[in-house]
């Protein structure tokens, strides 16, 4: 008996302390990183207003990282602007359009554009969450914010999907859309659903962008990035007002270089860019160019290399002409390569959106609508006689509307060879209906869109189809 | 440390038996082992009397007052069989009667260590293997897990590959997690130790072991907990076993004294058939002209073809050569009847057949008991060790890697000639070659090791306030700290001669605190002679903190040579008032001036468990028994609302021998049957992951600061929990002379914790969640045998096989791609095995072509390779493993011969892929002669082409197909070994109670149809999830060693 007595009381007593030890030290389990560090808890990390805008920063920060040629080298390597890269395994299957789920140059250019949109989220929705901000700031973060958005989502739908116009009702799978930052499965949406959506980000963008900020984006910044997009629709009536507004109205003025990657300053000719700024020390340059210089220039071993057709016709009015010298050819063996010399520099800024290009929408949406053909031709021969220092290869002022529409399009193809529009221009014309064939392919077979990273699959997320390039 | 109490206990009881007599005849004695030393404790009695003793320190005992006549003495003592002795008591006058007891062999296998006590082995309910120390020590491994192999049913042991130092993978009953660590618990003398793989990252191609510190020979044995009715009492960090270490602790009576010294060289099981100059050559000629062009190829390393042909480096020959191991080991042991200390001091350096790399461990261990009174018992033990990794890239990072794959036979280690740029010298003859892959360079250039300091000490009380009941208080620390240093010399920095980079010394550091706390308390509660119980009840506390702290220095000037190697240099830097605490490699470089150092990264991780838990065992009569356990764990890993998690188990035994019903059958000297159920988990993952996480940044766009999100938030983050079903049966035959178990589980994990790569277009790159569902289920057979026993020639066999099951029930609605493994090729696919090959299928060369013929999804061929068509195929795992050992003792020589077997997996050889794919920058393997030339020809290997479209593949890389898969099958011979016993000897004045010696070759043959190096693959990894999900992927591996030993033992 004496000793169930025991027993019970070394239960009873361990049971208690056991319990008490567990209560009294539950508090301990609640362990959390250092706040001091670079990892923090999401809760420290926002609470005011400028912690805001540095979550906005990041958002930059990834835009920088994606525009530095990363991924304008996607779109240009399946145009005609470029031959087989040389030692670059990921860009030579994108040339050869037959990149898959497990090319890393394609999964990482798809990846940026959502990180920079997840960043743009993270602020949308923690607009209310933080103090200190006032009412001007509050308006500007957020109007940035879907910027971002409209950007990226823009961007990737055009590299990732067939384009506008690939089928009537733009019903044709698309990419996801994701406004927020909640980890759930999203589906395709349609190219349709996905440019309504871009569309709306930028009028939500237009309503609180200021017309000007310093190296971020602006009013311009989204007008100029509607005017793509309507371009791009082949809504040329509204392509033709938006440009001709920031001609007209914007803050960029008519440059006299014909590369527009310049430094320090960015080019007078950008509506946005992408700023490699000088550090504090006065010396160092945060450089975000690495994905055009490293390719192009590549310490003099270029492996983006022109074809000789585009080298002949940069060189159609001599050598010396101001875009004639930015290209030049090697000789090694009789093994003759074609490079540019627009990416030698060691720094320089990138614009995203610049008045030359508003000018040729303009021209070729006016001849596309049949509009004003003379204001055309000018902008044209701005152009070329800005390339050629005379008036050698103007266009006549009694050229028609298609010879103004094929001079537009030659001179995007020319003006700006490397930033992806020579794709996007191909699409658009192939999606209006012409007969399109790049490189002995159609413009539409399979490999002509950008395939996604594998995980970005899922029973609801169709992969795009392969093959037949 | 719980063996001393459990022998307190039995002195105990043996000193309570003691009766008072009123005769007068006096019985005096001394009772002796059988190797002639006095035996303290034992108990004597007469029989039929309660008269009796026990016998002192010296091992004498003296019965008063015995009865007159003839009389039978009876001796017992724990572990020794019960002796008796006839004597006629005179009616006056003493009587002397010594004795002699032999070991009980049985009785001392029957207490086995469980968690939180220690349990008779008949009493037992739950699956547990036992490995003698000894059986530790026979083979010369890395690291002690590694000699597990074959032992123990179940257990899967694959040992790291051929590099010094190199972790096993270790496996118990398959593996029921994906992104959580599937490796067992560590204890270790009561502490779960520090085990994480990954705190020095997966530099060089290299995991850190964390138990490689660990001497072998302070090990007296490893209990592998197996099913939850054993591992239950471990809660949260039970599902995938726990193998429990008892280092050794004093016995006997005096000093004892055991030498150890091992001497042996080491060599690769296999060597890579890499092309020589002349073979490469001719391939990549042909390959060029393959690709319709003309004249010679443009070589690669800037090699003219004069050159290339001059040049034959077999670089295989520049990175291996023939391993030294030495190893040298004292132990010091004492007994008394109070203190029991064991001491130990030991060097080994384990050198590896690759040139540079050896892992030096130099240990002591103190470990002491004192029985401070009847209630109290002290234990305390210490043990300080230092693992120094000589380290060498290997695999993927260089070494005898690049020798498989970047360094081509035309690359010369040094330049012949001057080489211009211009007019400008950028190398001299005798420099170093820089064009190209040059692994003698990096591995001369630079100095590298890991060091690891590691103490693991514990101290623990034992009270007993009443009978029957033992309190005991534990108190646990472990600590570990890692240096990882790296000198790279200016010379390795500057690739030409026109460069002006500075020597950079660079160090990673991390400091774990371990500690652990508890508190038990165990009654044993005997209700009547055949209803017993045994109550556990505890509490538990375990925190770890985890400091790491990267730096890096530079030295402003251009230096010649190695830094510690220039004392010059060090004079200047050694000013006084300068702080020294930071050595990288053998010598300091101060933070001053002329120095860049970036010493402000650190960054403290901490977690920690709050535990109760309860143990109750119930015999009734010696042949039932029944357990239930129950645990509740708190871990800071998880969500505020999931932190706490309840696991219980149950189990019952039946001996059937002890039943009346059996006593007539003839030659079944034990049956056992047992079964058990119980939940157990895992919490084995990073900490912090229930939590949203930002990162911020300075300088970034702009030149302004920058925050983003990188970790989402998952309040819901808990255990992996595993429910298990285990029935098993014991049986011993012919007096136990055959011993035989039999088990079978059943586990079903749910709630697995995977690290989840989200859709790429959430913006994250990974998140822990509970999602999946795992299955595993197998038999388990193991069966000892005296085949032969005669004096002079016994001859006994251990024979084990596993058979497990392993399937993914679930992983929600994640695709196969959306686990993150690290660098490998395997996948989760619902269905099928954790980690499993997913790869297009591949048919066969087009005869007509020379090209790659593939199946598509629908076993179409093609001869493009499109991802859409992998398919889940191949096996990571084994279906089936195990070891035989076969031991002969032929008078004073004994023979070991221990075979190894893995059955039923596939190894993906994911290195060929390149070596035998499309012709690059990589070497070749001779295999590839067998490959397409003309029309007609039926090759193994397709026509060679630099391109990859040639393939069929859009990246040399993605040249992942079932081509590479081979046959993983092997029998290994693991050890064989021939060694002689020489009983008691003198020398000079030395007195020896034995020695041995020991001639031993270990991996010496294998029997596989791998046709890559070594069918036995534990590569480096990148994180838990590639350790789960990719064993058996050999890329670059280096093979296993090969060694022949020759070992001595003295004890005296």
């Amino acid at each position: 008996m004496k000793i169930r007595n025991t027993t019970r009381k070394v239960l009873i007593v361990f049971g208690a302390s056991s319990l008490l030890l567990f209560s009294a030290c539950s508090d301990l389990l609640e362990q959390k990183p250092s706040t001091t560090g670079s990892n923090i808890l999401l809760a420290t990390s926002l609470e005011t207003g400028s912690d805001l805008r540095e979550y906005l920063v990041s958002a930059y920060d990834v835009l920088a990282n994606t525009y530095n040629g990363t991924y304008q080298n996607l779109p240009t390597l399946m145009t005609d602007n470029l031959v087989r890269p040389l030692n670059q395994d990921n860009y030579v299957s994108i040339w050869l359009r037959r990149s898959t789920i497990f090319n890393s140059s394609v999964g990482d250019g798809f990846k940026q554009h959502y990180i920079a949109i997840l960043r743009a989220n993270t602020v949308l929705e923690n607009l209310d969450n933080v103090t200190e901000l006032s009412p001007a700031d509050r308006t500007k973060y957020e109007a940035e914010a879907h910027f971002i958005r409209a950007l990226c989502h823009f961007d990737a739908v055009r590299g990732w999907a067939q384009p506008y116009g690939f089928t009537a009702s733009n019903s044709h799978p698309g990419i996801a859309i994701r406004t927020s930052t909640e980890i759930v499965n999203a589906p395709r949406s349609s190219v349709a659903e996905v440019y309504s959506f871009v569309l709306s980000e930028i009028a939500a963008a237009k309503a609180g962008l200021p017309d000007a900020n310093d190296v971020y984006a602006t009013r311009w910044s989204a007008i100029a990035l509607e005017a793509e997009v309507r371009f791009q629709q082949h809504e040329y009536d509204l392509s033709y007002q938006l440009s001709n507004q920031l001609l007209t109205e914007g803050p960029a003025i008519f440059d006299g270089e014909v590369n527009k990657y310049q430094f320090p300053q960015a080019s007078p000719e950008s509506y946005f860019y992408i700023y490699s700024a000088t550090r504090d020390d006065g010396v160092n340059v945060d450089s975000r160019n690495a994905g055009f210089r490293d390719n192009y220039f590549n310490g003099g071993n270029p492996r983006m290399l022109l074809p000789q057709d585009l080298y002949t016709t940069f060189k159609q009015y001599g050598d010396s002409t101001a875009r004639g010298v930015l290209y030049g050819s090697n000789d090694q063996d009789g093994n003759i390569t074609y490079f540019t010399r627009m990416f030698d520099a060691q720094f320089f800024n990138i614009p995203v959106f610049t008045y030359t290009q508003m000018l040729l929408i303009r021209a070729e949406s006016a001849a596309e609508i049949n509009g004003d053909i003379a204001t055309a031709i000018a902008d044209i021969n701005a152009i070329r006689e800005r390339a050629y220092g005379s008036n050698v290869g103007n266009l006549l002022a009694t050229a028609s509307a298609n010879e103004v529409k094929e001079a537009a399009r030659l001179e995007r193809r020319l003006e700006f060879p490397f930033n992806g529009q020579r794709f996007h221009d191909l699409k658009r014309m192939g999606s209006q209906g012409e007969n399109i064939i790049v490189r002995d392919a159609p413009w539409d077979c399979n490999g002509m869109v950008l395939q996604f990273p594998a995980v970005e699959a899922t029973d609801f997320f169709p992969l795009n189809p392969t093959g037949g390039c | 440390m719980i063996k001393v109490y459990t022998k307190s206990c039995a002195l105990i009881f043996a000193f309570t038996i003691l009766c008072i007599s009123a005769y007068s005849q006096n019985i005096t004695g001394t009772v002796y082992d059988e190797n002639g030393a006095t035996l303290p404790g034992v108990t004597v009695r007469i029989q039929g009397t309660t008269k009796g003793d026990a016998t002192d320190l010296e091992g004498k005992f003296n019965i008063q007052n015995a009865p007159v006549g003839e009389q039978t003495l009876v001796y017992s003592f724990i572990g020794y069989l019960e002796a008796t002795s006839v004597i006629n008591v005179p009616a006056s006058g003493a009587v002397v009667s010594d004795k002699n007891m032999e070991v009980d062999s049985k009785m001392l296998q029957e207490y086995v260590v469980v968690g939180y006590g220690v349990q008779r082995k008949q009493e037992l309910t739950g699956s547990i293997s036992r490995v003698d120390g000894k059986q530790i020590t026979d083979i010369p491994a890395p690291s002690f897990e590694a000699a597990l192999q074959g032992k123990a049913a179940g257990v899967q042991v694959t040992q790291g590959s051929g590099l010094a130092g190199s972790a096993s993978v270790v496996r118990i009953r398959g593996i029921a997690s994906i992104s959580a660590s599937g490796d067992p618990l560590y204890v270790v003398d009561g502490i779960p130790i520090t085990q994480d793989y990954f705190l020095n990252g997966n530099r060089g191609a290299m995991n850190n072991n964390p138990l490689a510190t660990i001497n072998p020979n302070d090990i007296e044995d490893i209990q592998v907990l197996k099913d939850a009715a054993a591992t239950g009492i471990y809660g949260s960090r039970g599902a995938n076993g726990v193998i429990l270490v008892t280092t050794k602790t004093g016995s006997g009576k005096g000093w004892s004294f055991d030498f150890n010294t091992r001497i042996g060289v080491s060599v690769p099981t296999e060597r890579p058939n890499m092309l020589n100059s002349e073979e490469l050559l001719q391939i990549y000629q042909e390959a060029w002209e393959n690709d319709g062009n003309v004249g010679l190829a443009p070589l690669r390393g800037a090699r003219t073809w004069e050159q290339a042909r001059n040049t034959d480096t077999d670089w295989v020959d520049e990175t291996i050569h023939t391993g030294f191991k030495q190893s040298y080991n004292l132990g010091a042991n004492y007994g008394s009847k109070r203190l029991k200390v064991f001491s130990s001091i030991g060097y080994d350096d384990n050198g590896s057949y690759l040139i540079g790399n050896s892992y030096v461990r130099s240990s002591f261990r103190a470990n002491a008991s004192y029985e401070i009174s009847k209630k109290v018992t002290v234990s305390a033990s210490t043990s300080f060790s230092q693992g120094v990794n000589n380290r060498v890239d290997a695999a993927w990072s260089g070494g005898l890697g690049d020798a498989m794959s970047t360094a081509l036979p035309y690359f010369p280690i040094f330049y012949e000639d001057t080489v211009f740029s211009g007019t400008d010298i950028l190398h001299l003859p005798g420099d170093y070659f820089v064009d190209g892959s040059n692994p003698v360079r990096k591995r001369e250039l630079q100095e590298w090791r890991t060091t690891e300091f590691r103490s693991i000490n514990n101290l623990s009380l034992v009270y007993k306030p009443i009978d029957k009941l033992f309190v005991k208080v534990y108190a646990g620390y472990d600590y570990m700290n890692l240096k990882d240093d790296k000198f790279l010399d200016a010379q390795y920095r500057n690739v030409t001669r026109l460069d002006t980079l500075n020597s950079l010394a660079e160090r990673w550091e991390n400091t774990t605190n371990n500690y652990n706390v508890n508190a038990t308390a165990t009654y044993f509660h005997d209700i009547t002679e055949d209803h017993k119980l045994t109550y556990l009840v505890g509490g538990e506390y375990q925190q770890s903190e985890t400091v790491a702290n990267p730096r890096r220095f530079r030295q402003d000037e251009f230096v010649e040579g190695t830094f510690y190697d220039n004392n010059n240099l060090l004079d200047q830097i050694l000013i006084p008032g300068v702080p020294f605490a930071d050595r990288p490699l053998v010598d300091s470089i101060p933070a001053i001036a002329g120095y860049e150092s970036d010493d402000d990264n650190n960054t403290l991780e901490k977690y920690n468990f709050i535990s109760a838990f309860a143990r109750i065992n119930y015999a009734y009569k010696n042949k039932y028994y029944a357990q239930a356990s129950f645990r509740t764990d708190g871990s800071s890993r998880f969500g505020e609302n999931k932190r706490f998690g309840f696991f219980p188990s149950a189990s019952v035994g039946w001996v059937l021998t002890e039943e009346t019903f059996m006593t007539n059958i003839k030659n079944v000297s034990f049956l056992k049957l047992r079964s058990g159920w119980g939940i157990t988990g895992n919490a084995a993952i990073p900490n912090y992951q229930q939590y949203g996480l930002a990162q911020t940044a300075s300088n970034g766009y702009n030149n302004e600061d920058f925050r983003y999100l990188s970790v989402a938030a998952n309040p819901n983050l808990q255990w992996e929990t595993s429910s298990t079903v285990d029935f098993g049966i014991e049986a011993g035959f012919f007096e136990d002379r055959i011993t035989t178990s039999l088990s079978f589980y059943h586990k079903s994990t749910t709630n697995v914790l995977l690290n989840i790569t989200p859709q790429v277009s959430t913006g994250f790159q990974g998140f822990w969640d509970n999602v999946g569902e795992i299955k595993n289920q197998g038999i388990e057979f193991q069966v000892t045998s005296v085949n032969f026993s005669k004096k002079n020639f016994t001859w006994k066999t251990d024979f084990n096989i596993a058979y497990n099951y392993n399937e993914i029930v679930s992983i929600g609605s994640y695709s196969p791609d959306a686990i993150s493994g690290g660098t490998n090729d395997t996948r989760v696919v619902v269905g099928k095995p954790v980690g499993t090959n997913f790869l297009v299928q591949f048919s066969h060369i087009d005869p007509e072509t020379g090209r790659n013929v593939y199946l598509d999804i629908n076993g179409n061929e093609t001869m493009e390779w499109d991802p859409a068509n992998r398919i889940a195929v191949g096996r990571v795992l084994p279906k089936a493993i195990g070891g035989i050992t076969n031991t002969f003792v032929i008078g004073n020589w004994n023979i070991g011969l221990v075979l190894v077997y893995s059955l039923g997996s596939n190894i993906y050889d994911s290195s060929a892929k390149r070596q035998l794919g499309v012709v690059s920058e990589w070497n070749m393997r001779t295999d590839i002669f067998d490959r397409w030339r003309q029309p007609g020809d039926e090759a193994d290997y397709a026509q060679v082409s630099l391109l990859n479209e040639n393939y069929g593949l859009d990246d040399a890389f993605n040249n992942n197909t079932t081509q590479f898969l081979k046959d993983g099958d092997y029998l290994r011979v693991r050890r064989l070994s021939v060694g002689y016993n020489f009983p008691k000897f003198k020398m000079g004045a030395a007195q020896f109670q034995g020695a041995s010696v020991t001639l031993s070759a270990v991996n010496f043959l294998t029997f596989t149809n791998f046709d890559g190096l070594d069918p036995e693959i534990a590569r480096d990894f990148e994180n838990a999830t590639d350790r789960n999900m990719s064993p058996n992927i050999s890329y670059l591996t280096p093979p296993q060693e090969m060694s022949f030993n020759l070992a001595l033992n003295l004890r005296f």
